[in-house]
């Protein structure tokens, strides 16, 4: 009997199928108040005055908090963000002032009575603008600002937030080496994460002062942390709750609302008050995706081998830093793509605008890098006339080789990119980069892209797992990993029965996750839940183990090195017969005569990340992650020579998997990547207009996929490679289905158009508008 | 979230409906009347739109007339988009309205309020435009009176505040008689706002009309533009291109689509319009 590589649905799927999932807005106390905010409709200008007045007026409003009543400043790195917008706005949308009242109605009606009087600044509305010469300056005290977790390298008076490289080889050597060279330059926009739920905290603070927070989180322990630094608590009087996550993407590991709640609760002497984001609140307040504008050099002898990368990538962070820095040094390591290149520079810039701030997104930075380098490496093979799909097996980085900052890679940390290329071959009926006729006008052609990705998480993140054991023998898993769709408790439970040899329904899973009851994992993200919890959960099984036999051997009379277990019983190896059942030890062993020994069995288990470390500043090198997960992606499109307008046929994705713990969550997991993918490649991205108001707050005119418009066929295979440090060696592939989906769909249609297709998203207008320009 | 209170009305007669309308404009207060209530809904989310009382025309009879009426199709004010689909009185109708919005929508919007709405597209108005026999069936303080629709639409349907809109009404024998084609053009998704709805009728003379939407802030037919589209003389690519350089205006340019794209797109789909049209002679 095994469980892993089995498919079977996710634990909680039950209840979210007939409804009785709950979510943080689905649990409401009575007297919970409301918070609403009052956002700024103006992108960027000195706040002049803040009437609450009129809004004071309106029965049931409890308080209403503007910037000054508040003094700290907040963020992930770079500490630059107030909660509530002061001196200045810096992007439509932010929230001037925060209404509390009775109920939700009440604040709204009152919020919208606050009059803010707002003197517009110019604004900075794109890339270009913010680089500028004499630009306005977005943050004046830019470079002046504490920094909470280093590294970071801002710009004074500039709109630099961050900078960060990499150098490797000579990037002037290997370009002179090379017989073809292709510059590429990619324009990407804000995207949003679009998860059904919309973000929403809840706050109070009891008589005894401890606070109690729940929220729509991916990361419940560092809102811990950061609610008692931001609000001189004592972490431990801080208890953060997150229950079920209806969508996350990386959107939920930034802390916006929970500090808000927070501060409303404050506000009304500690009474609970709940922040629930509208869809356009979600949309244009909470932070997005980021933008990027990237140029990128690529050149080749003309055998094939790519010998340098100069790369220079800009991001559109917007209003604040946030999580940028990470992103902008996840961007740098991995800046290559899988493909092994000797010389590289590249630059990284996080940029400042008056444009929704931003944050990690599905993919951490790699989804924006990994179109700007496959479109170039498209280019690249085009220029030699070399099959794409061969070029990249011809450059694809193996063991031995090198990444940008000079980690070393083995075949235990990267994956096997060749088996993915020939394995895609084969399952999208590869024709070699060609463009078919159909018929009139009527086109069809593939593209292929491909990924890597690694984890770029702190060098000292942490996870835990408890198990306790019930009368039964059944048991009882608790970890700090939140539930926002992958199956990450159901991954960790699948883990625990296969190590204790018991079937996966005497698993029972603690779903929410609670600061001062669960063990301490990181944040649920970076696609390391199976490999961090399911580390911790395999010790503490272990822990569990010892604690089973020991006690067995006690009962049995004789050593625990005799024993084995299997079947829910510990037996004598050399004589299974001489056995005791989990149950019968479960809460201690009771002998006939009535006295007993041993009490509840508890395993416990740790884990924390190792041999990483912090990218050096001058040269960029160091180990971002653990290991580097590969894959290949590719799509057949029908394209309309005519009309510009076209479909996708197929949509496929080969990962190396390592393992595949359960294929039909993993295959559904690639199929919602592709989804994300093709969505944010063919049709969304954030408007502003020329005074930066956001002119799409809602899924009427932010568009992303319905269903029907996905395309015809998705198809996801696996490979495996075994990670050897990874439970059963599964590698990480939450995020990876979104990252190279997007470039193998532009790779399609810059053939079928026969022009380079570099601006997302890829619109029938945006074909037409290239080829025009191009004539 | 509706924030603000508002009293609700259901009158069960022309007479009731126009009555509280005037008592509650009387008295100073803010009446607005209600079909399917899609746009109040989300107007409401984005502070949009004054109003303190919703007058329900959905329960009087009359609105909800759907049927041939000696000779005339009659469609009621308060019958549903999917509604009017499923009925298929008069297809061309079906082709235009059963692609606005999504499907869950359009079994909440009615024609009334699509014809009435305070978007700029308002599809619905299309296939009536291209018609000379359309009334338009308005309550009002004289009862219920048909007017031209030609009457009355300029930009918009004009009514004179308190009344509201019982019906709209078209010949038969017109609306049987002519060969039509209604095309949504999107930006890239199916469920989208229009770059530009084209509806196209090929008349039993052999004339063509067109009607627009999306093109500019409201939907719109121009003689001129039919003028052009009639030259059967003429090549179907020819008389496309001439008739979008000849719109009575701009196109718009917005997040959907910039001017020139709107134009380039209008071109193609009337070009494909007239072949096909001309084609099935």
């Amino acid at each position: 009997m095994s469980t892993i590589g089995t498919s079977v649905p996710r634990k909680e799927a039950p209840n979210k199928v007939t409804g009785r999932a709950r979510y943080t807005n689905d649990i409401n106390i009575p007297g919970t108040l409301s918070a609403v905010v009052v956002p700024a409709h103006r992108a960027h200008g000195k706040i002049l005055s803040i009437d609450t007045s009129e809004a004071k007026k309106v029965p049931g409003v409890k308080a209403i908090v503007i910037g000054d009543d508040l003094s700290v400043l907040t963020g992930d790195v770079t500490q630059d963000r107030p909660p509530l917008a002061k001196d200045k706005v810096r992007y439509w949308g932010e929230p001037v002032a925060l209404v509390i009242a009775r109920d939700e109605s009440i604040a709204r009606r009152a919020a919208a009575l606050v009059n803010v009087r707002i003197k517009p600044l110019p604004v900075v509305n794109s890339i270009p603008d913010s680089l500028a010469d004499n630009a306005p300056l977005v943050h004046e005290k830019n470079g002046d600002y504490t920094v909470a977790t280093p590294p970071v390298s801002p710009k004074k008076k500039s709109n630099l937030a961050d900078q960060a490289n990499v150098k490797k080889g000579d990037v002037e050597k290997g370009l002179k080496a090379s017989d073809v060279k292709v510059q590429v330059h990619v324009s990407l926009p804000q995207i949003d994460h679009a998860a059904m739920e919309p973000r929403v905290a809840k706050a109070e603070i009891l008589a005894d002062g401890r606070v109690l927070i729940h929220a729509s989180t991916q990361a419940p322990f560092e809102v811990q942390k950061l609610v008692a630094q931001y609000f001189n608590l004592k972490p431990g009087q801080v208890i953060v709750t997150a229950p079920l996550i209806g969508g996350a993407f990386g959107g939920k590991a930034a802390i916006q609302l929970e500090l808000l709640a927070y501060i409303a609760s404050k506000a009304v002497g500690g009474q609970m008050v709940k922040i629930a984001n509208t869809r356009e609140e979600d949309l244009t307040m909470s932070p997005l995706g980021l933008g990027l504008e990237a140029d990128i050099t690529l050149g080749a002898t003309k055998d094939g081998r790519i010998q340098a990368a100069n790369m220079k990538f800009y991001l559109d962070i917007g209003a604040y830093t946030d999580s940028a820095p990470r992103i902008a040094r996840a961007i740098a390591a991995q800046c290559t793509g899988p493909y092994h290149v000797a010389n590289v520079h590249t630059d990284v810039f996080c940029v400042y605008t008056n444009h929704t701030y931003t944050t990690a997104f599905r993919g951490f930075g790699h989804m924006p890098m990994t179109f700007a380098v496959e479109r170039a490496v498209d280019e690249l093979a085009q220029a030699l006339k070399m099959d794409p799909l061969e070029f990249r097996r011809k450059n694809a980085i193996d063991i031995d080789n090198m990444t940008p900052t000079k980690a070393r890679l083995t075949r235990s940390n990267l994956g096997d990119l060749p088996a993915c290329l020939n394995e895609m071959e084969r399952l999208i009926g590869w024709q070699g980069g060609e463009v078919q006729a159909v018929g009139p006008h009527r086109v069809r052609a593939q593209g292929v892209a491909a990924f890597w990705k690694t984890s770029s998480s702190p060098p000292n993140a942490v996870s835990g797992a408890i198990i306790t054991m019930n009368s039964d023998g059944s048991v009882n898993l608790s970890t700090g990993a939140v539930e926002f769709g992958p199956g990450t408790k159901t991954t960790a439970a699948m883990i625990l029965a296969e190590k204790l040899r018991i079937p996966l329904d005497r698993v029972y899973v603690h779903e929410d996750v609670n600061t001062s009851v669960n063990p301490e994992h990181w944040k649920t993200v970076a696609s390391l839940s199976t490999y961090m919890v399911g580390r911790a959960v395999l010790d503490a099984a272990n822990d569990l183990l010892q604690q089973l036999l020991n006690l067995a051997a006690i009962v049995l009379r004789c050593s625990p090195d005799d024993l084995d277990y299997g079947n829910e019983h510990v037996f004598v190896r050399d004589d299974p017969h001489i056995s005791i059942k989990f149950s019968d030890l479960a809460l201690g062993y009771k002998y006939q005569e009535g006295d007993s020994i041993g009490g509840q069995l508890m395993g416990r288990g740790r884990f924390m990340i190792r041999h990483l470390n912090l990218l050096d500043q001058e040269t960029g090198h160091g180990k971002p992650g653990p290991a580097w997960t590969v894959g290949v992606q590719a799509v057949e499109v029908e394209y309309d020579q005519e009309t510009h307008q076209y479909r996708v046929l197929k949509a496929a994705t080969v990962l190396d998997a390592g393992r595949v713990i359960n294929p039909q969550v993993a295959t559904g997991q690639v199929m919602g990547g592709m989804n994300m993918g093709i969505g944010v490649a063919s049709r969304e991205g954030v408007h502003y207009d020329p005074n930066g108001t956001f002119l799409n707050p809602q899924f009427r005119s932010y568009k992303v996929m319905r269903m029907g418009e996905q395309p015809q066929q998705y198809l996801v295979e696996f490979v495996q490679t075994p990670q050897m440090d990874s439970p059963y060696g599964a590698r990480p592939l939450g995020e990876h289905a979104v990252l190279a989906i997007g470039a193998a769909l532009a790779n399609a249609l810059s053939r079928a158009a026969n022009t380079p297709l570099n601006t997302l998203p890829i619109t029938p207008e945006m074909i037409w508008q290239q080829r025009r320009e191009r004539r | 979230m509706i924030v603000h209170p508002f009293d609700y009305y259901r009158p069960d007669t022309l007479k009731a409906a126009l009555a509280i309308h005037e008592e509650l404009a009387r008295e100073g207060r803010h009446p607005i009347y209600y079909g399917g209530g899609t746009e109040i809904l989300t107007r409401s989310r984005l502070n949009e739109g004054r109003f303190d009382a919703v007058i329900d025309l959905k329960n009087i009879p009359e609105t909800r007339q759907h049927g041939t009426d000696r000779g005339q199709y009659r469609f009621g004010a308060g019958v549903r988009l999917t509604e009017l689909a499923s009925e298929d009185l008069w297809p061309f109708l079906t082709a235009t309205a059963d692609r606005i919005a999504d499907h869950t929508t359009r079994g909440q919007i009615t024609l009334g309020g699509n014809l009435l709405s305070t978007l700029p597209y308002r599809e619905a108005i299309l296939p009536f435009l291209l018609t000379d026999s359309s009334t338009a069936d308005v309550a009002g303080k004289h009862g219920v009176q048909s007017r031209a629709l030609r009457d009355i639409y300029d930009q918009k349907l004009n009514l004179k505040p308190g009344e509201f809109l019982v019906s709209v009404t078209v010949d038969g024998q017109e609306a049987k008689g002519m060969a039509f084609r209604s095309y949504k053009m999107t930006r890239q998704d199916w469920i989208d706002y229009p770059l530009v709805t084209i509806a196209v009728a090929r008349r039993e003379d052999g004339s063509i009309r067109a009607a627009f939407s999306g093109w500019a802030n409201y939907p719109f037919t121009s003689s001129h533009v039919n003028h052009i589209l009639s030259e059967t003389s003429r090549s179907a690519r020819d008389r496309a291109a001439r008739a979008v350089s000849s719109m009575p205006h701009q196109a718009l340019t917005d997040i959907h689509g910039s001017r020139e794209y709107r134009e380039f797109v209008t071109q193609y789909t009337l070009t494909n319009i007239l072949k096909e049209l001309e084609a099935s002679q």
